[in-house]
């Protein structure tokens, strides 16, 4: 007990000593956090971004129409099923859509695009369509007219101006012949030129009616809270819903992102590494001024009669108060900052911010306010500075009364 | 002054593991911010060289409306004297002429949308290396017709196996739906998987007899051999050929461009808060090294040293500091990157995924970032500096009275 | 006679709010060039705080001291610090000298930070090195050298610049007899050779009989204020 209570009193006597290791260390704390939450949240805000492009973050299929992209392998619409998807707590939005390919033609142009179904209220929680709409407008509340949204590139392409009609020729559902004339209420833009040149929005049952495809869909679309349970929820779907539908991941559609994120974060790892070599080498080299400072102090300790054990036990304990406050003060520390970026994300500016908006994506890089975070980075710091404050029990263990008294 | 900075530099010396620790955290400092330029460097390398010569090239000749409306009347007409001309080109290494049409892929089973590319082999593997994408089959063979080399994903998607018979469809130049039946020679993998969904490529001639072009293409791709070479020849194509459209790998794939830059614009933001980290260590350390010394500064006070000569004191020790830290760092920057550069480092082993067969290299070659070199120098020597104005500011603050009194 | 020291009414006062503690209670002191005074007292009678105050490095609460024509009350901060560099010389009871400067980098240190010219600091010095008697030393960090022989560098160090007055703190409170005996000649031989006024405070007997004015403090007032035979001679011969 007197032991602590000397720790403690050695903690007060110095304050500004005392300060400056807690700081040390608090401050390791608040860097590790606003690192890792902001890596986390470019990778969160980028793969937000990607998703709600097109992809959304899990599509339900029909098994093999992946590999197969063809109107034969799609799905009946199954509202049991649906609701059970649209049910399971991960699930933020769900979406249908009938997708396959089509000439599109007007006067003596003919294209090839893209032709996609959309239920009209719910695909823009998903995908933001609506807000996409360059000119023109988006379709209406469950709209069942024979009108279509060009993407504007394809617009460009045959000519047409918002209000023409365009004509459709495909093959449909069991080869039936598929053939019909919309009228085009509006343009959407995509900042990558594979979207914006080939595709063309129909409201889903119309696009249903076009292919022949009553009641059939290619594919629902799911968004999620967060990326964080993908592959969990993607399994537990995929249990739920049975062995007739597929269930793909993001990740499994667009693997190349993947690869890249993947990429990205093994460079973050790395990142990370150094920056807690840096903060290990911050906090050795404050302890190590510490006893520097403290020689005299604990020779004379020692010389007056302190066991060697007791002083390292009294220096543990001022170690374990030091790196205990300095975590919790950092972590409390980290909060607000934070939660700052997470607000006020940093935001850039220039060319890079043109691009980005041109891809419909904020120029921004938010932080994650993860609570984990904090907890795993406080740890490891705390593990840390454990590590480190072995390094006074090492000094005191080899301190040498006389040379430590010679001022 | 000579006093000062000999007071400095013994002072360094008196604790002799903490002027190491601030040495090493400098050193440190400037390998982290290099290491992250260079590691980034390697990336963007990387999938530079990827878009570069695999997928765009450096320049691309089009005619003006071309691209708009993808109609086969805007092409380039008298094609074989104006690839021969670009090739002779400063620069040039290699020169593909393509005619393009864009239209349906059909099979017993399917169809899929595509963008059908009349090349001549050997110009296209010098430029997209299509050869070497190859993972079926042996491409173009001389003196068979109709021929056609697909990307694995399309294939997959449409069910077609090396020999399969496919019919592609699109409009010749007067604007008629030709139809013909095609081979398949040969399938690719990209590392691109949309465009290996929807390119497909077949010779030039074949393209051009159907689509009833004569010497004429759409599209020129114009890989140089350095990537620096880029401006000069752009400028100079578009000097030579006022009418026609030249465009750079960074406006044609203009997702790369956004890629690069923002990982450059990230890189950044670490590199702030690795300086931070190094900022904090060297604050401490340093306040440390007054706080022993209160004594000793208290009576330079007392003795008549005034704020400044107090201050310039500090910030020598730090300066002094630096100045042989950051050359060990410059050292050991080199050496770890250079080595790494000729290893490579496995990302997968290090973020734990496993890297899939896509064509993708999970082993980052990085590069010295010369270019970024005086950059992060700056940022490392600025830091270090403004770290010491903390601890200067503090022996400022010792009241010598008290300071002695310890 | 030459005026170098003019204390009036001078009050300092610790802990004005909790417990006060006069440190230092209406001291009025007068100190002519050239004079050898020994300020004495029991412990806790003021003498530190007093030197403090005459040597500017502490304010006093009320009352004035004039250092060779200048009050140093009236002094900012900066000043005083510009003051104490030119007019004031220091020795203190222990870890006088810097230990990162030889002795004769601690000698000239002052004189560096006046920007004397250099070739006056070497001559300087290397008089001030031959009257402690510590020449073949000149050159030896302070932690090679004994407690006595670095108290007569720091009376070297003190009177490098030519300061109006030398204050020294318990000069001898670390030195055996021998070692304390030595460095009161050498003060007191350079305060005659220079005329250097010194002031220095004590507790040894001996000491004080080497002083030729005594003044007393109790509690922070002086008692008694006493000049002495001058004494010195006897070692003169
Ligand atoms: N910083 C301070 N804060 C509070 N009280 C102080 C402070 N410095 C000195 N004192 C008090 O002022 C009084 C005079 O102290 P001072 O150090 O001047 O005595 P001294 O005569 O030098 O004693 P000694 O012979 O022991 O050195 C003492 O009662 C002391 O407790
Ligand atoms: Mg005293």
């Amino acid at each position: 007990m007197w032991l602590l209570k000397l720790a403690w009193k050695n903690l007060w006597r110095n304050r500004s000593r005392t300060l400056v290791t807690q700081s040390a260390i608090s401050f390791a704390v608040l860097l590790s956090v606003t690192t890792s939450s902001l890596q986390d949240g470019v990778f969160d805000h980028f793969v937000r971004n990607m998703v709600s492009y097109y992809s959304g973050y899990i599509q339900v299929h029909k098994v093999g129409y992946w590999e197969q992209q063809i109107l034969d392998n799609a799905a009946v619409r199954n509202t049991a099923v649906e609701s059970v998807i649209a049910n399971h707590p991960d699930v933020n939005a769900l979406a249908s859509r009938i997708e396959s390919y089509a000439l599109a033609s007007v006067d003596e142009i003919t294209k090839g695009c893209v032709v996609i179904g959309v239920e009209p209220d719910a695909e823009p929680q998903i995908t933001q369509l609506d807000q996409r709409v360059a000119s023109g407008r988006y379709f209406e509340h469950n709209d069942q007219r024979p009108v279509a949204l060009l993407s504007e590139g394809l617009a460009k392409r045959l000519q047409l101006p918002v209000g023409d009609t365009v004509i459709l020729i495909s093959q449909g559902y069991h080869g039936a012949m598929a053939a019909g004339k919309y009228r085009v209420i509006g343009l959407v833009r995509f900042g990558s030129p594979e979207l914006n040149d080939q595709v063309l929005y129909l409201p889903l049952p119309v696009a249903q009616a076009f292919f022949s495809a009553e009641n059939l869909v290619t594919s629902y679309v799911l968004s999620l809270a967060t990326d964080k349970n993908l592959e969990r929820t993607a399994a537990s779907i995929h249990r739920s819903i049975g062995q007739e539908y597929e269930v793909m991941t993001w990740k499994e559609m667009m693997p190349e992102v993947d690869q890249h994120i993947q990429t990205d974060k093994g460079t973050m790892y790395i990142i990370s590494g150094i920056l807690y070599l840096l903060i290990g080498f911050g906090i050795f080299g404050t302890l190590l001024m510490l006893m520097a400072e403290r020689k005299y102090e604990l020779g004379m300790l020692v010389a007056i009669g302190m066991k060697k054990q007791k002083l390292m036990v009294v220096l543990l304990i001022e170690s374990v108060l030091n790196v205990v406050v300095g975590c919790v003060a950092g972590m409390l520390a980290s909060v607000p900052v934070v939660w700052y970026l997470h607000v006020h994300p940093i935001r850039f500016s220039g060319e890079l911010a043109e691009a980005y908006q041109r891809f419909g994506f904020e120029p921004v890089f938010p932080a994650s306010t993860d609570g984990w975070l904090f907890v795993v980075q406080g740890i490891v710091v705390l593990a840390m500075g454990f590590l480190l404050s072995l390094y006074p029990l090492l000094k005191v263990w080899r301190l040498d009364v006389v040379t430590a008294m010679r001022k | 002054m000579n006093m000062m900075i000999s007071m400095a530099w013994r002072n360094i010396w008196r604790n002799k593991v903490r002027s190491v620790v601030i040495m090493i955290s400098i050193a440190l400092g400037l390998v982290a911010g290099l290491f992250i330029m260079g590691l980034y460097e390697g990336v963007l390398n990387d999938r530079l060289n990827t878009v570069i010569r695999q997928e765009v090239a450096h320049l691309q000749v089009h005619h003006p409306r071309f691209q708009r409306d993808y109609e086969a009347v805007f092409c380039l007409d008298s094609a074989s004297r104006l690839v021969e001309r670009i090739r002779s080109l400063e620069n040039v290494q290699a020169v593909s002429a393509r005619t393009v049409a864009p239209g349906m892929l059909a099979t017993s089973t399917g169809s899929a949308g595509v963008q059908i590319l009349g090349v001549m082999p050997v110009d296209e593997d010098a430029v997209s290396g299509l050869k070497q994408k190859l993972i079926e089959g042996e491409g173009f063979k001389a003196n068979r017709h109709n021929q056609v080399v697909i990307g694995r994903k399309l294939a997959d998607k449409v069910n077609l196996r090396l020999n399969s018979k496919l019919v592609l469809t699109f409009t010749d130049s007067e604007n008629n739906l030709v139809s013909a039946a095609f081979r398949v020679a040969g399938v690719y993998q990209s590392t691109n998987a949309p465009l290996e969904e929807r390119l497909v490529y077949v010779h030039a001639a074949d393209l051009n007899r159907l689509m009833q072009m004569e010497d004429a293409c759409h599209e020129i791709a114009v890989l140089l051999n350095r990537d620096e070479a880029m401006t000069t020849a752009e400028q100079q194509l578009n000097r030579l050929y006022p009418n026609l459209l030249i465009e750079n790998w960074q406006q044609l794939s203009p997702e790369t461009k956004l890629m690069i830059e923002t990982t450059d614009t990230y890189s950044i933001i670490f590199i702030v808060i690795i300086m931070l980290a190094l900022m904090f260590g060297i604050i401490n350390t340093m306040l440390m090294a007054v706080l022993e010394r209160t004594r000793e500064i208290g009576m330079l006070v007392a003795l008549g040293m005034n704020k400044l000569r107090l201050f310039m004191l500090v910030l020598w020790e730090t300066v002094i500091l630096t100045l042989t830290g950051a050359p060990f760092g410059l050292l050991l920057s080199w050496l770890l990157i250079t080595h790494l550069g000729n290893s490579g480092i496995d990302i997968s082993s290090i973020s734990g995924a496993a890297m899939s067969g896509f064509g993708f290299s999970s082993l980052i070659f990085p590069r010295f970032p010369w270019s970024s070199l005086p950059l992060v120098l700056y940022i490392v020597c600025i830091t270090a500096l403004l770290a010491s104005l903390v601890p200067s500011f503090k022996a400022l603050r010792l009241i010598p009275v008290e300071a002695m009194r310890q | 006679m030459d005026t170098i020291i003019d204390a009036h009414q001078v009050t300092k006062t610790y802990n004005p709010k909790a417990i006060p503690v006069m440190a230092v209670n209406d001291v009025h002191m007068h100190i002519e060039r050239g004079e050898f005074t020994a300020l004495v007292g029991p412990s806790g009678s003021g003498k530190t705080t007093l030197l403090n105050l005459i040597g500017g490095l502490d304010k006093p609460d009320t009352g004035s001291i004039v250092i060779h024509g200048t009050d140093i009350t009236r002094l900012s901060a900066n000043q005083l610090i510009d003051f104490r560099l030119r007019n004031i010389g220091f020795v203190f009871q222990a870890f006088n000298l810097i230990p990162v400067l030889s002795a004769r980098e601690n000698v000239e240190l002052i004189m560096q930070l006046q920007r004397a010219p250099k070739a006056e600091i070497r001559k300087r010095a290397a008089i001030l090195f031959d009257q402690i008697g510590l020449t073949d030393k000149m050159d030896t960090r302070p932690a090679q050298l004994s407690g006595g022989q670095q108290q007569r560098v720091a009376v070297a160090r003190a009177l490098a610049s030519r300061p109006q007055v030398v204050l020294a703190d318990e000069p001898t409170a670390n030195l055996d007899s021998k070692s304390a005996s030595n460095l009161l000649d050498i003060m007191s031989k350079l305060n005659r050779e220079e005329n250097m006024t010194f002031i220095f405070s004590t507790h040894d007997q001996r000491v004080i009989e080497r002083a030729r004015r005594v003044i007393t403090l109790v509690d922070g007032k002086i008692a008694s204020d006493t000049a002495r035979v001058d004494t010195s001679h006897r070692h003169d011969v």
